[in-house]
């Protein structure tokens, strides 16, 4: 297939664009063609005059004339200079815009492996320089080549009215340049593909260092990264220089091309003329028109380099673009279940909110169930599955606590419920329904989520809180939200409240702030699933407690699936899960499953024992 | 998403002398190359200079106007022997001599476009390499403020357009400036006052350009600064894909984006306007000189004063004069663009590392290990003090007037609400910032007056966000550090337990990770990062939270392995979970940037302050 397919359509769509450009770029060219006429009209009058002598007046008013006329084509020549710059780059960033966007809503339509696989960096550079690539193929790019094709076209039958017997000494060099462009178009392009390859793999490290600071500055791993990042750039300066190499012959090597022709006329002219078969006017005019082809031949140097360039830069956007989407199946295969409760619960009218009080009342809520019927999952290219014949059911208002050792699969589960990895079908099911046939957006829409990783954006507090729906979201609920995950009081400290601007990854808040953010963030979901990923592993007992205490209620309120670590917490949930290595070990309720003398039983011993200081009597 | 990052503003007003001198700096290493490109453009441009002069001989050489022996600067035999040659023969040799310089050009312009080429991409290398590692010594404070997208672009879109002044701009502008002096030479020898006629508009064209400058320069400030906008945006929204995907944000972020895209746009479209119009006024001007040159020098053939021939190869120079003219004014935006970005690139530079004492300092103390026997350094650099320390990241501050002394290998822990100061206390142990008021001791020795590398060399660090980078196991265990051997990787993941899950990987331990860890369960990560702790053997070792999304049958597994290793290693637990601070000597308890008790578990139990209360908590 070839690359350029995808840009096919935005060609299209700024055809007006384009047209006029061209339009615009033949009156260019055309005026600077007639004022080459004219000069040469000019020229040839003089020699004609040059025996009769020039007392007559008549004739610098005709001189007068046609070099008003030559100013008149230079103006002319001057105004489509303007137009079809205006319009073909316009144009080319414009196409830039509308990939640009297009990129960005693929990368929000992929799912959340492609992102575990592909660095960030390596998007970046696709968005950026390759896009710049691409850009330069469509602006400067095709109006080069429309330039040149342009005096490719209409120079030769010109050459061949003025002469005819010399036009065909510049013909049969025609096929010395499709030689000479057809060898260097392949080399062009596979060196500029390593070249930018290794732009990505730049980004990648640069991305990875600067986000890493503190690693490398705490364990002063400076100087290593520098010789790494020199290694890099060793290697960027070789390819860049290969690509280098070819570059600089070819343009150069055209315009000599072009430049001997004038020398073949010059001489082969020459011997015309002093035979009397050949007119002065007529050389003349057929140099000054050969000479028209010097410049369009470094153009077509220019010109065969930005395409080549561009295709392998829109291959290498097409990489991403034609990666595997999300939904799938919800589109194709979505039938909806009308004897099924709706997941979006009815969102409430503006009026019965009122300040202070979330929008999110009990009559509103529609908490579903859920449930995991024999799952079993594996990552791709994994050894084995992650999660093997989970079955756990969970009631509408019911908390369900998971426990267990690190890596035993719980977040799994919780992605799974999200569908932030596809689950295989018949396995988890949200009211009932298989999640794979829920459409992505409805039940993203009913899931509360708060991830393990605290990840917030450089934007304001409000913003963060209110990242669901920044515009619909009243700061009255971000206030609410912000107190029942005990945050509001630090905010209200902060230089600017709530509409403190934070760092990248929120990076001016501590670690416990940070959680409790994105709890804030995923209530105001007004979720009928409320997902808690270990989310208050960084905050102090006290403050845990108090979220909890504050948030049973509204877990009540919802169906909540809550993983944690703090086994004594899970006092409050309702039934407690422990995963080991993907399977269900236990299931009951905290009073049962401790005394049971299990696992879980084993959890609470080490943590109350500890506490009560005979560990610490212990190591001392 | 920008704002706590301080804003990438317009920059003011730049001195281009200033920031060429600096720029010259990178390209003085190559002087010789720039020199050697400079002479064989000048080649180029001298044979490209006698081309016309050869066509106008040759026709009037047709017109019987000219003979070899004409030429005066030729050798007295030369001229003899040429003296009786018949025409043709004559023209002859003008066409070899035509041919010959053609090709003289070919070679000199090739070798021109190689050695700038080359040169570039050696300027490119350095300033990367000098830049990134300027940027791995800048403060903390920096990173905090800085969008990770932004370091990206500067180091590659932003260092690529400064190359481009190298390779296509300067040394071509350059020549192209030689090329103008050079054609006014022959144009004024040709004839000067058909010269002067028609260079009148020089003045106009320098004050055009004067204009264009300042106009230019705005605009592609612009441009680099949306563009930058929009890679940190970029960059942001890829690595918070998962948060975006689970909120269904994707239309509101795109929206967003829109908005960045569109002002690029706005800004490319202007500068594409400023130079478009700057351009074809160029055009009008040089086509103002065109007819001045036709009608004058029309005039002055018909008058008898100016040979065809002559005015033929004044109209062929002149011509020539357009082409570089509207080239340089090409150059001039390409020149605005690398200006535009070396502002960015200096600033960077500009800002100051990290400070370290002033070079003739380190002679005052003594930290050098060399000096020391191991043990003794080491117990020396593992005794610590806060005395009176007072902290604030920007205006209010973080910590008030906290003291406390830790004896060399004591294990303590500090404990505190959420957001009380603790990973502060870890940041200003490290020196990721400095203190305002008061005195850190280590080893009795003011950390702030020794260089970075005297507490960071004695600190093993385990950040409470733990960070992965891309890479295997063992690479990310012991960085860059040779001496730590991948036995010893393997020793420090067992240790934590973290070699069962990284050995189950599809490679083991050389699986490579991606960015950040993201196939890692959260408590894996950190796992990995209390290796990476362990195995950089350092007499203070601080966990911040390192087991935060640890199970509590893990950590006490590893607490278990880890109190042999830990002996004579001062200690810094940062926890919330109790069980984790049993096993600590002393408990600090952090209260809104104050100490507020210290003790051991039991008498704090019984102060009955804000330890209790916590404790009680566990057990509410
Ligand atoms: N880089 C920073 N820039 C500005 N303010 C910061 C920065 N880092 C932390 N803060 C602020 O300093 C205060 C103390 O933060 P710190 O991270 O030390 O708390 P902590 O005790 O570690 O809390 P946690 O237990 O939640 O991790 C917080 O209010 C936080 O908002
Ligand atoms: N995206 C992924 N690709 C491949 N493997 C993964 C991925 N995410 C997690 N895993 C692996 O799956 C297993 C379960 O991970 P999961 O995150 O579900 O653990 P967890 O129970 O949440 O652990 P923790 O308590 O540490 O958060 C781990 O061994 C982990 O390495
Ligand atoms: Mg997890
Ligand atoms: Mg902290």
């Amino acid at each position: 297939m070839t690359p350029y397919r995808r840009i096919r359509g935005f060609l299209i769509r700024h055809r007006g664009a384009y047209a006029l450009g061209i339009l615009a770029l033949l009156v260019t060219d055309l005026a600077g063609i007639y004022a080459t006429y004219v000069k040469t009209d000019i020229l040839a009058r003089l020699e004609r005059l040059l025996g009769v002598g020039g007392a007559d007046p008549g004739v610098r008013w005709k001189l007068a004339v046609l070099c008003a006329v030559f100013f008149g084509a230079m103006l002319l020549h001057a105004a489509g200079r303007y137009g079809w710059r205006i319009f073909f780059l316009t144009a080319s960033h414009r196409i830039a815009r509308d990939l640009r966007m297009t990129l960005y809503g693929k990368l929000g339509r992929l799912p959340l492996p492609f992102f575990h696989r592909t660095p960030t960096g390596d998007i970046m550079s696709r968005g950026t320089n390759d896009l710049d690539a691409i850009r330069m193929m469509l602006g400067p790019g095709v109006l080069v080549a429309v330039d040149t094709i342009f005096y490719l076209a209409v120079v030769p039958p010109l050459l061949y009215v003025t002469s005819p017997h010399l036009s065909l000494w510049i013909f049969m060099m025609l096929p010395v340049f499709y030689v000479v462009v057809r060898h260097f178009q392949g080399r062009v392009e596979s060196r500029w593909t390593e070249v930018q390859a290794q732009l990505s793999v730049l980004s990648v490290r640069v991305q990875e260092n600067t986000a890493g600071v503190r690693v490398v500055k705490a364990y002063g791993q400076e100087e290593a990264e520098c010789r790494g990042f020199d290694r890099l750039l060793d290697d960027t300066f070789d390819k860049q220089v290969a690509l280098n190499r070819v570059q600089s012959v070819f343009n150069p090597l055209l315009v000599a091309l072009a430049r001997s022709g004038i020398a073949i006329i010059l001489g082969f002219g020459g011997m015309l003329f002093f035979q009397g078969r050949i007119g002065f006017a007529e050389l003349v005019r057929f140099l000054f028109f050969l000479d028209l082809l010097v410049w369009p031949m470094m153009g077509l140097g220019h010109a065969i380099a930005l395409f080549q360039q561009g295709a392998v830069s829109l291959r290498r956007l097409n990489q991403i673009l034609n990666e595997e989407e999300e939904e799938r199946a919800s589109s194709a295969e979505y039938k909806p279940a009308n004897d099924l409760p709706a997941l979006r619960a009815i969102t409430p009218t503006g009026a019965a909110r009122q300040a202070g009080e979330p929008r999110t009342t009990s009559h509103e809520k529609n908490p579903v169930s859920i449930e995991f019927r024999h799952l079993t999952f594996a990552y791709p290219g994994a050894r084995w599955p992650v999660l093997s014949g989970v079955s756990v059911s969970l009631p509408p208002h019911s908390i369900m606590a998971f426990v267990g050792p690190v890596g035993s699969g719980k977040s799994t589960l919780a992605h799974l419920v999200a569908r932030l990895y596809e689950p295989p079908r018949g396995t988890v099911f949200v009211g009932g329904r298989d999640v794979c046939d829920i459409p992505l957006q409805e039940l993203r829409r009913a899931v509360g989520f708060v991830p393990q990783n605290p990840f917030l954006f450089s934007d304001t507090v409000r913003e963060n809180i209110a990242f669901f729906d920044p515009a619909g979201i009243p700061h009255s609920d971000v206030v609410w939200a912000a107190h029942a995950a005990q945050f509001a009081e630090e905010v209200e400290r902060l230089p600017k409240q709530y509409e403190q601007m934070l760092g990248e990854r929120g990076v001016n808040l501590s670690g416990g702030q940070r959680q409790r953010a994105t709890i804030a963030r995923a209530l105001l979901v007004r979720p009928q699933i409320l997902i808690l990923d270990d989310c208050l592993a960084s905050v102090d007992l006290e403050t845990e407690h108090r979220i909890l205490k504050e948030l049973h209620p509204l877990l009540k309120q919802t169906t909540c699936l809550w993983v944690t670590h703090r086994v004594l917490s899970t006092r409050t949930a309702d039934l407690i899960v422990v995963l080991e290595a993907g399977r269900v070990v236990e299931q009951g309720s905290f009073e049962t499953l401790a005394r049971s003398g299990g696992i879980f039983a084993q959890m609470v011993r080490r943590q109350m024992a500890e506490q009560k200081g005979d560990a610490h009597e212990r190591v001392r | 998403m920008s704002g706590y990052a301080e804003d990438d503003e317009i920059l003011g007003q730049a001195y281009d002398r200033r920031l060429m001198r600096r720029l010259w700096r990178f390209v003085r290493p190559y002087r010789r190359t720039v020199f050697l490109a400079l002479a064989a453009l000048a080649a180029a441009q001298a044979s490209f200079l006698a081309l016309p002069f050869i066509l106008g001989c040759v026709i009037d050489l047709l017109q019987g106007a000219f003979s070899l022996s004409d030429l005066t600067w030729l050798p007295e035999g030369v001229r003899a022997a040429c003296d009786g040659l018949a025409p043709a023969h004559q023209l002859a040799l003008l066409v070899t001599a035509y041919g010959a310089l053609v090709l003289v050009c070919l070679a000199a312009s090739a070798l021109q476009s190689f050695l700038t080429g080359q040169m570039g991409a050696e300027v490119v290398r350095d300033v990367r390499r000098e830049l990134f590692a300027h940027i791995q010594r800048l403060p903390m404070s920096t990173f905090d403020r800085t969008p990770v997208g932004r370091w990206i672009t500067r180091l590659t879109n932003d260092v690529v357009a400064i190359s481009e002044l190298f390779t296509t701009g300067i040394v071509v502008a350059f020549g192209d400036l030689l090329l103008l002096a050079g054609i006014v030479v022959v144009l004024m020898v040709v004839h000067w006052k058909l010269a002067l006629v028609s260079l009148a508009t020089i003045p106009l064209l320098a004050w055009l350009t004067w204009v264009f400058r300042q106009q230019a320069r705005a605009a592609f400030r612009r441009v680099r600064m949306f563009l930058a906008r929009i890679n940190a945006y970029l960059q942001e929204s890829v690595s918070g894909t998962a948060v975006t995907l689970l909120f269904a944000r994707q239309d509101e972020n795109s929206r967003r984006f829109m908005a960045l895209v569109d002002d690029h746009f706005g800004a490319c479209v202007g500068s594409i306007r400023i130079h478009a119009t700057y351009m074809s006024l160029v055009t009008v001007l040089t086509g103002a000189s065109l007819t001045a040159a036709l009608g004058y020098g029309g005039w002055l053939v018909v008058s008898g004063a100016l040979a065809l021939g002559q005015l033929v190869a004044f109209l062929w120079y002149l011509g020539h004069f357009v082409q570089p003219v509207q080239d340089l004014s090409d150059k001039y935006n390409i020149f605005q663009a690398a200006m535009a970005s070396a502002e960015r690139i200096f600033k960077i530079l500009d800002t100051p590392k990290e400070k370290e004492p002033a070079a003739e300092e380190p002679g005052t103390w003594d930290w050098g290990l060399g000096t020391e026997s191991g043990a003794e350094s080491r117990n020396r650099g593992a005794a610590i003090e806060f005395r009176n320390v007072t902290f604030a990241y920007d205006a209010d501050p973080v910590l008030r007037d906290v003291s406390f002394s830790i004896a060399p290998g004591e294990r303590i822990a500090v404990v505190g609400s959420t957001g009380s100061g603790k990973t502060t206390l870890v940041n200003l142990l490290c020196r990721f910032y400095d203190v305002q008021e008061g005195r850190i001791l280590m080893g009795g020795i003011d950390i702030s007056r020794a260089p970075r590398a005297y507490a960071r060399s004695r600190v093993a660090l385990v950040l409470q966000e733990p960070l992965i980078f891309s890479g295997d196991a063992y690479a990310n265990i012991r960085l860059g550090e040779e001496g730590i051997g991948e036995a010893a990787a393997e020793e420090a993941a067992r240790r934590v337990r973290a070699d069962s899950f990284l050995g189950d990987l599809p490679q083991g331990f050389r699986t490579v990770l991606p960015e950040r860890g993201s196939t890692l369960s959260a408590g894996q990560r950190q796992l990995v990062t209390y290796a990476r702790a362990l195995a950089f053997d350092r007499p203070v070792l601080i966990l911040d939270e390192a087991t935060a999304h640890v199970d509590p049958e893990t950590e006490a597994l590893i607490q278990e392995g880890l109190d042999t290793l830990m002996k004579g290693r001062t200690t810094i637990i940062i926890a919330h979970r109790l069980a984790t601070l049993a096993q600590a000597d002393r408990i600090l308890v952090m209260d809104r940037g104050r100490l507020a008790e210290v003790g051991t578990h039991q008498e704090l139990i019984a102060r009955g302050g804000i330890y209790a209360r916590m404790h009680a908590y566990q057990y509410a």
